[in-house]
């Protein structure tokens, strides 16, 4: 059985609108939804759908390779795990939820630019519906506003390139890029500036903290997560097969994302309380990620964006949790708290020790073979800043797990259960999602080559002049 | 049964023993303990010839004698400390991690040092750091762990980026060959040399990387103490001989400077060392908790290590091999004999104890043992290992080095005579009459180790013979010579059975002196008074505190260099304050203007 991709954005959007004469039963359509969303990405075959009948290029295409099929199947799973867990929180936000769902699966799977500002258009006008669901006007309007100078420049640089090339369909796009390059500079940067607002390059990021430092259980992973790596992804697409880049517009761009790394870090380590760590943390985790794209190394790039999604979806959630148990984020309140909660921490730990990317976890996988890659072309520089900045997050995320579990003999325990034991169904759900994928990072870090091998195989010929070379636990290269 | 065998094997039951420990706290202690023994029994049958195996191709392992030399220092201070584990205090808390810590951070370091090729050592050596930081963190709370963790990553990462250059620049990750090959091309050669030794220098805690010891060291429960300064920091001293042997300073930087017939980088090494002797020694005497001191006495000590290590002549790589066991095995010691204190009086400040000897003579005994070691007087280990290296110093005309390496040696008599006489000497404080002898599950590791201190101090030839086996698979031209029972020097040899001959008569006599002497009398500590008044509190008549004041006023103003690290630290800290401001205000404004600014710069930079 085949299905075609369009019913994933269709499936959702049908249900946002019809669900409002079901009020009643709203949160059924939700799960529902995002469930037979998960269904749906299992039968869909790599191609290229055309939509409306119209070939390509003037017709409107949904581009289905390896690369947007994986990127479906984790987003779509981590969606609908999010909506069975966080049913209460997400009862009033069903449309927009399910709207946010069609928005980003539209944003993953179309193969033309204009149709992509479009569901971006819709993905922020979602994520600013749920972002204000906490309360918090001001940073939802905050969001508001940088997402709204971000998409015109996206908009104003699509104008600017569709008077030069004439086309709006990517691949057509690449092609006339390849055969007549330069000249689409400025169009180029204002793009990426656009998508650098919602993947929270710095300094387009301002609105991140006041959006994720209060997020709740279903804020955090949802825009923390989720939103950020389906924004990523897109980058990827956009600036792996789609624009040809000019050294030194690239060179430009890869000052920002060394920024963002090392001034990301640097805040994090800063920071004393949970969530504020962890979206510093991702900001600077996207400014890596920019910095592999940008440069070519897409297979390396796409992993990293899939493998950070998971752990920060996890660790985001629980620190919703947390802070609904707890009452409080700030770290030195919290001390001892997994100690009542053994499972929830260690899928916490594995999160964490995967993405500082410490041995047994993927993230050290992902991470050496990064480093590898970029010695591999002869810069030392920049592995070593990797280096350094992994050194300063490696510290600051054992500080925040070993406090939290903080098992000295001398400190009494909290007795706080992250999850009210009265709730039975959420109780079970949360750990049986968690530690689902914390388990998948440690299966992943003891056999990282399948990993490896599908990122590979899915971005592999992305960029031909930089051919990733994995080294895996079945060995690498000079092995 | 090969290598792999085993360290799955340990994994596995590391991670039974949680799952027991969840339901039975002792009994995942008991496993720990059998599993360990069944692995230093295997280990010790197989020899250096055990069976690699080769599990998924990274993960390759081959043993080598200093592979199995290492494994086997290690083995037997993680499972003589398993009786420790036993003893742990009933947990309040859920401890049922620590045997599985335990257990694979055991597994690991076998791991370490079988690994065939970089990766799979640097995987392993990574999981042994953060299986041991959480098991730091068992202990008290602080900053300790965390302090290690961060040091001990920077460690990593300088063998992690050494060990890509060598991957990329000579496309081979074993570990001998790609050594071997940086020896061959000058290249980045040099890097990788001063980043191993660096990462090497961090484990070992020589100055100025030390600053986690004594912090580590203080922290952690008394009974993972042991392990971590008897057995953990070895790790470094594995990794800094295989670089220096196959990739010596002398290839790379043989021209244009030399001193004393060594490369300016290798003398310059050497006195880092001499400093890290010179440091530890004059640290520990300056502080009031025994674990503390004796911390920074491993720094001091690790300073022989390296100083073997670097001058790589046959003689002095002996005995840094040898002070490597001496050091692990007394350490150990000292360390569980502080735990079993700890357990028997709840302290280990200097100034709350005294005159225990009473109380734990055999605890004393041990003790006594591990100190002369330590300090090198025969006939114990530590004699042997400080003379083959003092030999080496000596023949080769360091006596700058030389000089520091005996200024140790005498300074570890003054910290090591002060925890003797303040923890077991001198009068017993009235709250500690009711304390009793440390129960026999912890002498006997004590024993075990002290016994071994003593028999291989007085019979060290099978010992020194096995380091010229090492040597010989090194690539040593030549090794270490024993004639008969006298180990060669360039100038005197040593018979430790005549020594030890000697001593024995030396000690009868004094036995016999005792024996027919008129015996003391014992006095209580409150048996007195001062300017005719009574004083009732027994703290006033510590002496411990400020034992050494005189000397230790000579060089308080020494700066300390974690005040470095903590400066680094608030650097960081101050740059994310500022980014924090710059680029995370909350006014919607700011943002806006940020946003517009930065893409009008970068579409001028594109410009231009």
């Amino acid at each position: 059985m085949q299905m075609n991709p369009v019913l994933t954005i269709a499936l959702p959007l049908i249900l946002a609108f019809t669900k409002i004469m079901y009020r009643r039963i709203a949160n059924l359509f939700l799960v529902l939804g995002s469930l037979l969303n998960v269904l749906v990405v299992f039968f869909i075959k790599e191609g290229q759908y055309l939509m409306g009948g119209y070939a390509p290029p003037f017709g409107i295409v949904l581009q289905v390779d390896a690369y947007a099929l994986y990127s479906l199947l984790v987003l779509n799973v981590l969606f609908a795990a999010l909506t069975i867990l966080v049913t209460k929180k997400a009862e009033n936000l069903t449309s927009s939820s399910l709207i946010a769902l069609a928005a980003l699966n539209g944003l993953i799977l179309t193969g033309d630019l204009f149709n992509l500002f479009v569901f971006l258009e819709i993905a922020a006008i979602a994520a600013i519906i749920i972002a204000s669901s906490s309360k918090r006007y001001h940073h939802a309007f905050h969001y508001m506003v940088a997402s709204i100078i971000g998409s015109t420049f996206y908009l104003l640089g699509l104008i600017l390139l569709y008077k030069q090339y004439g086309t709006l369909n990517m691949a057509k796009m690449h092609e006339l890029m390849l055969a007549s390059p330069g000249g689409s500079s400025v169009a180029v940067i204002l793009i990426f500036v656009g998508l650098a607002v919602e993947v929270k390059l710095m300094p387009f990021s301002g609105w991140v903290k006041g959006v994720l430092k209060n997020a709740d259980e279903w804020i955090g992973p949802m825009i923390g997560a989720i939103y950020g790596g389906a924004m990523m992804i897109v980058m990827g697409r956009l600036f792996t097969d789609v624009f040809v880049v000019s050294p030194k517009v690239t060179l430009l761009l890869s000052i920002l994302a060394l920024v963002t790394l090392v001034g990301g870090e640097a805040a994090a380590y800063d920071s004393e309380k949970m969530r504020e760590i962890l979206l510093y943390s991702g900001v600077a985790q996207s400014g890596l990620e920019i910095l592999l794209i940008l440069n070519g190394y897409a297979a390396l790039s796409f992993i990293l964006i899939l493998s950070n999604m998971m752990a920060k979806y996890v660790m985001f959630l629980l620190s919703g949790y947390i802070v609904n148990a707890a009452g409080t984020d700030v770290l030195g309140d919290l001390k001892g708290l997994f100690r009542s909660n053994p499972f929830l921490g260690f899928a916490f730990t594995a999160a964490g020790l995967s993405l500082a990317g410490l041995p047994l976890f993927v993230g050290f996988f992902i991470k050496l073979n990064i480093l590898y890659n970029l010695m591999m072309s002869h810069s030392y520089w920049l592995p070593a800043i990797i280096l350094i900045t992994s050194l300063v997050e490696g510290i600051y995320m054992l500080r925040m797990i070993l406090g939290l579990w903080q098992t000295g003999l001398e400190v009494q325990e909290t007795g706080i259960q992250i999850i009210s034991p009265s709730n039975i169904k959420t109780k079970y759900a949360v750990h049986a999602i968690t530690l689902i994928l914390s388990l998948a990072m440690v299966v992943f870090g003891l056999m990282p080559d399948y990993a490896l091998d599908l990122a590979q195989k899915a971005r592999g010929n992305a960029v031909a002049d930089k051919p990733a070379m994995m080294i895996g636990m079945k060995g690498g290269p000079g092995q | 049964m090969n290598i792999i065998h085993l360290i799955l094997g340990l994994f596995l039951a590391g991670i039974a023993a949680y799952g027991i420990g969840r339901l039975k706290p002792a009994a995942a202690s008991w496993l720990t303990l059998a599993a360990s023994w069944a692995a230093l029994l295997i280990l010790f049958l197989g020899g250096d010839t055990l069976a690699g195996g080769n599990a998924w191709g990274l993960l390759a392992f081959k043993m080598t004698p200093l592979g199995w030399f290492f494994s086997m220092t290690l083995l037997f201070v993680y499972s003589t400390n398993t009786f420790f584990n036993l003893s742990v205090p009933a947990a309040p808390t859920r401890q049922a991690a620590y045997p599985m810590l335990y257990l694979i951070s055991l597994a690991s370091t076998i791991g370490v040092f079988s690994a065939e090729n970089w990766l799979a050592l640097f995987i392993f050596w990574e999981i042994v750091l953060w299986s041991s930081t959480f098991m730091i963190g068992f202990g008290k709370p602080g900053r300790g762990s965390i302090i290690y963790f961060g040091m001990s990553l920077l460690g990593s990462f300088m063998m992690l980026f050494a060990i890509l250059v060598m991957g990329t620049a000579y496309q081979t990750f074993e570990v001998k060959g790609a050594l071997m090959a940086a020896a061959q091309s000058p290249g980045p050669a040099l890097l990788v040399f001063l980043l191993m030794l660096f990462s090497a220098m961090v484990k070992l805690g020589i100055t100025p990387f030390h600053i986690w010891m004594p912090e580590a060291y203080h922290e952690a429960p008394d009974h993972f103490a042991p392990v971590l300064a008897g057995g953990l920091s070895k790790l470094g001293a594995f990794t800094a001989l295989m670089v220096t042997s196959f990739l010596p300073a002398s290839t790379l930087m043989a021209q244009p400077w030399q001193v004393r017939g060594l490369p300016l980088l290798t003398y310059i090494l050497l006195t880092v060392s001499a400093v890290s002797i010179v440091i530890g020694t004059l640290m520990a005497i300056k502080q009031e908790d025994a674990k503390k001191l004796l911390a920074y006495s491993s720094v001091a000590n690790s300073g022989y290590i390296m100083i073997g290590m670097l001058m790589g002549t046959p003689m002095s790589v002996s005995g840094a091999l040898v002070h490597l066991l001496a050091h692990a095995l007394a350490t150990t010691v000292t360390f569980m004999v502080m735990a079993a204190v700890a357990r028997q009086t709840g302290t280990t400040r200097m100034d709350e104890l005294g005159g225990l000897l009473h109380r734990m003579p055999i605890t004393f005994l041990a003790f006594l043992t591990a100190i002369l070691s330590l300090v090198g007087l025969p006939p114990m280990l530590g004699f042997v290992s400080k003379w083959l290296i003092l030999q080496s110093l000596a023949s080769q005309g360091l006596f700058l080095v030389a000089a520091a390496a005996i200024f140790g040696s005498i300074g570890s008599l003054l910290y090591a005579f002060r925890i003797l006489s303040t923890v077991f000497l001198g009068q017993l404080k009235p709250k500690h009459r009711q304390v009793r002898e440390a129960p026999a599950v912890l002498l006997i590791p004590l024993l075990l180790l002290s016994g071994v201190t003593l028999v291989l101090g007085i019979y060290p030839y099978g010992l020194v013979q096995y380091t010229a086996k090492i040597e010989n698979s090194l690539g040593f031209a030549d090794t270490v010579q024993i004639t008969g029972l006298s180990i060669q020097g360039n100038n005197g040899n040593l018979n430790a059975l005549l020594i030890m001959g000697a001593f024995a008569i030396g000690f009868l006599i004094a036995l016999g002196i005792f024996l027919k002497a008129p015996k003391s009398r014992k006095v209580d500590l409150m048996d007195t008074y001062t300017g005719g008044e009574f004083i009732y509190s027994p703290e006033l008549y510590s002496y411990s505190t400020n034992f050494f004041a005189p000397l230790e006023r000579v060089y308080a103003g020494l700066p300390e260099i974690s005040r470095l690290y903590e400066a680094l630290a608030n650097r960081v800290r101050d740059l994310g304050t500022l980014v924090q401001y710059l680029f995370f205000s909350p006014l919607p404004s700011r943002t806006a203007l940020l946003i517009s600014v930065v893409t009008i710069l970068l579409i001028w930079g594109e410009a231009i």
